[in-house]
């Protein structure tokens, strides 16, 4: 047994908890059998794809501010101009300008007009834009992306084509000049941002489908006779879901920026109706006498798309099965 | 390579078509006409209204126009005493293309250049700095910090001069300004894509064989994680191109914006047309030379295209 | 360590040793113990085959060896020595000198090993021309087209300007290892070279490399989970599991006698052509161990059809079954032989795999 003990030190069993010079006889009797089912037992808690999703974007500290900030504004855009008792439309000719103080929180704007309020009748505007539209642009990308990716052939060709060319035409462009023939307000602003706005998430759902239709279990599925509404609906989608989902977050931030460019450079919202775009340009206009009337809601519309931006890459480490270990 | 860029530039083309129609019969459906505003009498309106051919049928009109723009001819400006609104464009774009570019140029060199130091020093305050830095700029829109570089360093330390286009002073804060949301995505989409092309099979193969760090990073991964960049150079160049329109009238800049949102609130349908159709065809030139240029840096999209082509 | 002097003596034919070498990693969920006291060698020209099912550490001892594990490990302890030099405390540049002129490793997939953006005959030539500044531009063209010759792709001087797309996966397979033997290293770590490849390129790149390993003299580490490729080349065999050997000795031993339960139902869940036609394919029951916790006894008890009561209280020491054969399992302690005597390779065969 010499080579033994040497071969013993080699192949390591020095955090034994055993006296190894003096095992007892008893020690050497064979276990009971059929209890083979405790090996495959997995001991870990299991977890769905979503309560393990949350679980992970909980643990993400700067993801939860971001979301807990949006979730703040959205409150407040509802509750927010009830706190104060001025209408956001009530001019008041004595208050012309007058800054931030305990009187109005946020200011007045030119025409004397309650600032908090504004801001917060702004947001509901603002913020439903934004979702709004990344949510439809999302949604008609997922449906023509889809089918593109899913069916392919010349079906794919023909959208593929499309899309090749709308990609290359300027979308802010094209956004200005449906402003301009339909009107100013908050439907044409929706309308003028999908318009254009539906290329991307298509070309991104198209790319994925054209990934996950080869994968084995996509294969397999089809082997088993399950029907395409099947596949795409238990198996593509759900692997889908969570960049779709990452990329809407990542949409609503450059919707909220478009309104605002489209509102600042006047084809937007119209007063005395509000905007965080809105607002930004008549605060624009008088900076320098009241610089509050720029930088309120500029402040706004920047920390609300920091919070888009901080949820978007807490989703996308949360949601991406590539990162679980 | 060939067939690549004969494809892109059909492709091109016709996109081009595409928004010179939609712009032309999209202009026409706006309410109202050019005529309207200015109380003129009946008669003398119908003559304006024949001497610019508008009493002929749309279609005609349609070809008429297309016909002068493959002469090069984008009609007169309505408004400015029938200037050529190629003359406008020549007097007005060389200050916008300086702007563009310029904040381009700083954009790509200093979002890739953040992007990379970010993802080398992955997990230390360096990065950190970073990613503050790039998710503050992604979260500014051009408006804002325009406004707040021209306050802070122009209205309050005085450093800088706050407006006009007069030397290279002067230059700085819109260039800054006009870069700083597109130089804060480059940094995100390039420190990403390092981390993406860090965990490559062919980085621990370069690393086997026992490659430097340095040669390492330049030549195997941040040739391949420029890639993505390259791809949205052209949605990029957009971005900075209406971008301008604000920066100019923040910094007074006598660039093409002026032009753009004068000829909208006027109704004026050739200056409308004629630069919109001027920015279009600049934005595909833009987009067709970034296809190139990425067929070139990566050798698969060639055969790729090829591919999807027989498929 | 007993036996401090013998090891001493052997040190000179051994080319590469492992000592005692454990790795962890720290996640999420806790601390991964990966490598849980590995020793193994590879002698000049010889070929040492790890096995084991997948999660077992074989591609973290490698990476261990070569120092490019991608994400810093928590801990490494034990030793890794190349003729003698200790690796795992050189300095990061040594270390680099050594990469790919004395140590080359070949990855898994062809596929994603070859930098898309440069051609293969810059990326055969980088390695060469970064450890040897002296070597010219033409020289170490000249050098590539040989290598790629050698490792058996047509017309090498006209791949050169090619692209990795431009190949299939067997052709891209041999350009990989062309870039791994272009220094004509002296060890060539090979970690699931054929596992993404087709069934008959498997054996031509079996082929290649066991040319290569005669003509160059190279000794190979290899690592599959697959026992057809060692049986094709392997002179010794080291059995992995959840982070052990459980199992080492010359190819034939193994193959012939199998001592340890676990190497038994390995070769037991790989169909034979000379047994009978209905033979079922047996499949080992359970998986392996969580290594967030390892077992305090035998990795492999809870799975094993002839455990006994010491089996799931400590750890098995290895028992030396000859002068090149060892496993670590209890069934080889003295007291265990006496009662229940020493396993035959039928037992252990049906026992382990008793479920089925």
């Amino acid at each position: 047994m010499k080579h033994g003990e040497n071969m013993a030190g080699a192949l390591g069993a020095q955090d034994s908890p055993l006296d190894l010079d003096d095992l007892g006889e008893e020690l050497f009797e064979e276990v009971p059998r059929g209890d083979s089912g405790e090996a495959d037992r997995i001991v870990r808690p299991c977890l769905t794809y979503w309560q393990d999703a949350w679980l992970r974007l909980r643990k993400n500290k700067i993801a939860m501010i971001g979301l807990g900030l949006l979730a703040f504004y959205i409150i407040m855009s509802l509750v927010g101009p009830l706190m104060v008792s001025y209408d956001f439309r009530a001019i008041d000719e004595a208050q012309m300008d007058s800054g931030p103080g305990p009187l109005h929180w946020f200011g007045t704007d030119t025409l004397g007009r309650d600032m908090w309020a504004r801001v917060w009748v702004g947001a509901r505007v603002s913020l439903s834009i934004g979702f709004l539209a990344a949510s439809l642009n999302a949604l008609i990308g997922v449906c023509v992306g889809g089918v593109s990716g899913y069916f392919g052939g010349r079906l794919d060709m023909a959208i593929m084509r499309l899309i090749d060319v709308l990609s290359g035409i300027p979308s802010l462009i094209v956004a200005i000049l449906v402003m301009v023939v339909m009107g100013a307000g908050i439907a044409p602003l929706v309308i003028a941002m999908i318009i254009v706005g539906w290329v991307g998430s298509a070309r991104l759902v198209r790319g994925q489908m054209l990934q996950l239709k080869n994968q084995e279990y996509v294969l397999a599925a089809r082997k088993l006779g399950a029907s395409d509404a099947r596949i795409i609906f238990r198996h593509l989608i759900p692997n889908t879901i969570g960049l779709i989902l990452t990329n809407v977050t990542m949409a609503v931030p450059y919707a909220i920026f478009n309104e605002a460019f489209l509102s600042f450079i006047g084809l937007g919202v119209q007063p005395p109706a509000a905007s965080w775009g809105l607002l930004a340009r008549y605060g624009a206009q008088s900076f320098r006498v009241a610089p509050w009337q720029l930088f309120i809601p500029a402040f706004f519309i920047s920390t609300t798309m920091l919070s888009l931006y901080l949820l978007g890459d807490g989703l996308r480490d949360a949601l991406d099965p590539k990162l679980r270990s | 390579m060939f067939r690549y860029i004969v494809r892109r530039l059909v492709i091109s083309i016709v996109t081009l078509l595409v928004l010179v129609t939609a712009v032309f019969f999209l202009v026409r459906a706006m309410p109202g006409d050019p005529f309207l505003s200015e109380k003129l009498r009946p008669e003398i309106r119908e003559n304006m209204r024949a001497y610019w051919g508008f009493d002929r049928p749309l279609y005609e009109q349609y070809f008429r126009y297309l016909g002068k723009l493959l002469k090069g001819d984008l009609g007169t400006s309505m408004h400015y005493n029938s200037i050529p609104v190629t003359k406008l464009i020549a007097d007005s774009f060389p200050y916008s293309a300086d702007l563009g570019l310029r904040a381009l140029l700083m954009a790509f060199v200093v979002g890739t250049g953040l992007g990379i130091v970010s993802a080398l020093n992955r997990g230390k305050w360096l990065d950190y700095a970073c990613i503050i830095v790039a998710i503050l700029g992604v979260s500014l829109p051009d408006f804002v910090s325009g406004y707040l570089l021209q306050f802070v360093f122009g209205l309050k330390l005085k450093v800088l001069p706050i407006a006009l286009w007069r030397g290279f002073k002067y230059t700085i804060l819109p260039t800054v300004a006009l870069s700083f949301y597109t130089t804060a995505l480059l940094t995100r989409i390039m420190r990403a894509s390092m981390l993406e092309v860090v965990g490559q099979d062919y980085i621990k193969v370069a690393r086997a064989k026992g490659l430097s760090p340095v040669r390492i990073v330049a030549r195997h991964q941040v040739r391949n994680a420029i890639l993505p960049v390259v791809t949205v150079l052209g949605p990029i160049t957009a971005a900075i191109l209406t971008g301008t329109f604000v920066i100019e009238s923040i910094y007074a800049i006598p660039g093409m914006g002026k032009f753009y949102v004068v000829g909208i609130q006027n109704l004026d349908y050739s200056q409308i047309l004629g630069l919109t159709v001027f920015y279009g065809a600049f934005l595909i030139a833009a987009n067709f030379l970034v296809d190139i240029l990425y067929g070139l840096i990566d050798p698969r999209i060639r055969i790729y295209r090829r591919d999807d082509r027989q498929a | 360590m007993p036996n401090s002097e013998a090891k001493g003596s052997r040190a000179g034919s051994k080319l590469i040793e492992v000592e005692g070498l454990r790795v962890s990693f720290s996640t999420y969920g806790g601390t991964v113990k990966a490598v849980r006291g590995i020793s193994l060698s590879v002698s000049k020209g010889e070929c040492l085959a790890v096995v084991g099912e997948s999660g077992c550490g074989k591609s973290v001892t490698a990476q261990t060896i070569m120092r490019i594990i991608p994400s810093p490990p928590a801990a490494i302890e034990g030793s890794v020595r190349l003729e003698g030099r200790e690796l795992l405390t050189l300095p990061e540049r040594k270390m680099r000198s050594l990469r790919g002129s004395e140590i080359g490793m070949i990855f898994q997939d062809p596929m994603t090993s070859l930098d898309p953006t440069m051609p293969i005959g810059k990326q055969i030539t980088e390695g060469l021309r970064e450890h040897d500044r002296s070597v010219s531009r033409a020289q170490a063209r000249e050098r590539a087209v040989e290598v790629l010759a050698t490792v058996g792709i047509p017309e090498p001087e006209r791949q050169l300007k090619r692209y990795a797309y431009e190949f299939s996966g067997g052709m891209r397979q041999r350009v990989v290892i062309a870039m791994a033997v272009v220094c004509k290293p002296k060890l060539l770590i090979a970690d699931e070279p054929t596992t993404a490849l087709d069934v008959t390129i498997q054996a031509q790149i079996l082929d290649l490399m066991r040319s290569l390993k005669d003509e160059l003299g190279t000794a190979v580490l290899l690592i599959t989970h697959d026992m057809g490729v060692v049986s094709n080349m392997a002179d010794r065999i080291a059995v992995f599991y959840a982070g052990e050997v459980v199992e080492e000795g010359r190819a034939e031993e193994v193959f012939e006698s199998p001592a340890h339960p676990y190497t038994a139902a390995l070769l037991r869940s790989r169909p034979r052509l000379d047994r009978d036609r209905n033979q079922c394919l047996v499949s080992i029951p359970g998986s392996p161990p969580d290594l967030f916790a390892p077992p305090p006894g035998c990795a492999f008890a809870p799975r094993c059809g002839l455990a006994l009561e010491i089996c799931r209280r400590a750890r098995p020491a290895g028992f030396a079954l000859g002068e090149s054969h060892a496993a670590s399992c209890w069934l080889y302690h003295a007291k265990a032989l006496a009662r229940h005597g020493a396993p035959s390779r039928g037992k252990l065969e049906m026992e382990a795999c008793r479920d089925r």
